[in-house]
């Protein structure tokens, strides 16, 4: 049981970093060339900047989203300090 | 009462008030080292939020953001892009770094890279780059906060004397009050600045075009190879793929490791405090958006400003609005410059003393009087940058790109702290000289650069393989040493 906890735990980390990884690939070249645009304007903001400000919030959501797993798992760490 | 008069009151009353609570919150710190450089490791969520948020947006949030945008177009967007990946490294080491901190007793960066490959002349080296990268950093907040109150005074305060009144009160309280001066005074910065960017950024498309969507929609027509990525370089001509690209990777790198913003690592209350903060922090930084649309949104309106960096001011002082709303502007162009100047002076003197004068020759020193000595340093730091400011001629943003590769150096220490048990004291060494030599000479001979990446990217690619090289070649570390790093 325990062992299947700490491999779903390793699990979610990988995929946080690989979620970091694929960001930065997505808002530099190559992978931000699709999204490097003008049109179309969404919340009247051209479409390259409103991508930005999305993959923003979706990389809060997904740290926030880790964190709050910790908290529910007791891993947040807050009974490992002095 | 004249308008500049009001501007000058609104903007020495804001002052004021940053110096009373600076001065107030330090009589809660111990008189050691520790309390001094970490505030005793007691800073809470709202605190550190505010402070990581503060003392990276510095006097170019407000000055140069909107100024890259007006001239240089979509090339800005490069400051979200790396500020959304930037701090999440720091998720990952943040908690280990504090571990460790209050394991061994560090407040500085290079104290616990100097531990793992017990190496003085690490701590050394790292002290000598800090104070290279802070001096010109340090320098630039100063001439930006000269910079507003001449302008907003309309030449009346010259940029001498505007930056000697900002940093004679940000001397003031670093002095006395050391990190939780700094602190403090960053969290009210802090959320002056986002009220201020939000209130701005928002306010002046809907002055100039009826709002933000009208203003993009006159840009697209009127100009749209500058909302075309990765938008125009310094000089006006279409920027290229690889310099956006390693523009974003060198700083999201730098990012974290700045060894100012390292070190408030050490501050944080508990880890979970940290993590929370850590997490919160794009709610921070999505402020940046209404900056971006101060800079675009003058490009039309107020064709021809040079510098860039004087659009913000060059348009509220044009458009006949009250002097307080220009006085408030004011103040937070000085919140965002003296936010990250109080945590660079604060940083410079304590990395010069405990990785410098502790570390190389004084290892006894004691606690009280080696706070003394750091609140000493405050004050010929500060004395330097001013006389940089007012008195140099040196290209500062030459240095601070040179500054950005160093920093960037010490990625691979981190990496190799923490992750890799091979790495050894000669690789480290070794791989880290390597990469700064690479960086100098990149920046001396730009000719010699490939493909228009960032001289930081080839500096970090050489000093991952001489550090590997080396490391392997060389004999391994006390496995049980390692572990306390590699398992923390």
């Amino acid at each position: 049981m325990e062992d299947e906890r700490r491999a779903t735990g390793r699990w979610i980390y990988r995929a946080v970093a690989v979620w970091f990884l694929l960001v930065f690939w997505a808002m530099v070249w190559p992978g931000y060339l699709p999204f490097a645009r003008i049109r179309p304007f969404v919340l009247g903001m051209p479409f390259s900047l409103f991508y930005y400000a999305c993959v923003l919030v979706a990389s809060f959501a997904v740290l926030f989203a880790l964190y709050r797993w910790e908290v529910s798992r007791g891993l947040s760490g807050e009974d490992d300090d002095g | 009462m004249a308008d500049w008069v009001v501007v000058l009151l609104v903007t020495l009353a804001y002052l004021g008030l940053s110096l009373a609570v600076g001065l107030l919150s330090g009589r809660r710190a111990s008189q050691g080292a520790v309390g001094y450089v970490a505030g005793d490791r007691a800073l809470g969520f709202v605190v550190l939020y505010f402070v990581l948020g503060a003392s990276i947006f510095s006097a170019f949030a407000f000055l140069g953001g909107p100024g890259w945008a007006y001239s240089r177009g979509a090339a800005a967007f490069y400051i979200i892009a790396y500020g959304t990946i930037g701090l999440a490294p720091w998720f990952w080491f943040g908690p280990k770094v504090a571990r460790l901190g209050r394991r061994f007793g560090y407040v500085t960066q290079a104290e616990l890279f100097a531990d793992r490959f017990e190496s003085r002349t690490l701590s050394a080296l790292l002290a000598v780059v800090s104070l290279v990268a802070f001096v010109p950093y340090l320098t630039l907040q100063m001439k930006g906060a000269g910079y507003v109150f001449s302008v907003v005074t309309e030449g009346r305060i010259p940029i001498w004397a505007g930056a000697a009144i900002a940093y004679g009160v940000v001397l003031v309280y670093v002095f006395h009050s050391g990190i939780l001066g700094v602190a403090w005074t960053n969290t009210l910065q802090g959320m002056f600045m986002m009220v201020l960017a939000w209130t701005f950024g928002l306010y002046l498309p809907w002055k100039l075009y009826g709002g933000v969507g009208a203003m993009f929609e006159a840009l697209a027509a009127a100009r749209p190879e500058l909302l075309t990525p990765p938008g125009l370089d310094a000089a006006g001509r279409p920027w290229t793929w690889g310099a956006y690209t390693s523009a974003v990777a060198v700083s999201a790198i730098g990012f974290s490791l700045w060894p100012h913003y390292f070190m408030k690592i050490y501050t944080a209350r508990d880890i979970r405090t940290l993590k929370r903060s850590i997490v919160f922090y794009p709610t921070f930084q999505i402020f940046l958006l209404p900056i971006l649309f101060i800079g675009f949104a003058g490009v039309l309106r107020y064709p021809g400003v040079v510098p860039a960096d004087a659009i913000l001011p060059t348009i509220l002082t044009s458009l006949d609005l009250p002097a307080v709303v220009v006085g408030l502007f004011c103040a937070g162009a000085l919140a965002a410059s003296m936010s990250t100047g109080d945590a660079l002076v604060h940083a410079a003197a304590s990395i010069l003393v405990r990785d410098g004068y502790k570390t190389l020759w004084r290892p006894d020193l004691e606690a009280g009087r080696e706070a003394k000595l750091i609140r000493r340093l405050v004050i010929l730091i500060a004395a330097v940058a001013y006389a940089f400011a007012v008195a140099s001629e040196i290209s500062l943003v030459k240095l601070l790109l040179l500054s950005y590769g160093f920093v960037a150096q010490i990625a691979p220490l981190l990496l190799a702290t923490f992750l890799w048990r091979r790495a050894t004291r000669p690789g480290a060494l070794a791989g880290f000289v390597a990469g700064c030599a690479v960086v100098v000479a990149l920046n001396l001979r730009p000719e010699w650069q490939l493909l228009d990446l960032h001289p930081g990217v080839w500096g970090v690619a050489v000093n991952l393989l001489v550090g590997t090289l080396v490391s392997l070649v060389t004999e391994p570390p006390s496995a049980e040493r390692v572990a306390t790093f590699v398992d923390a």
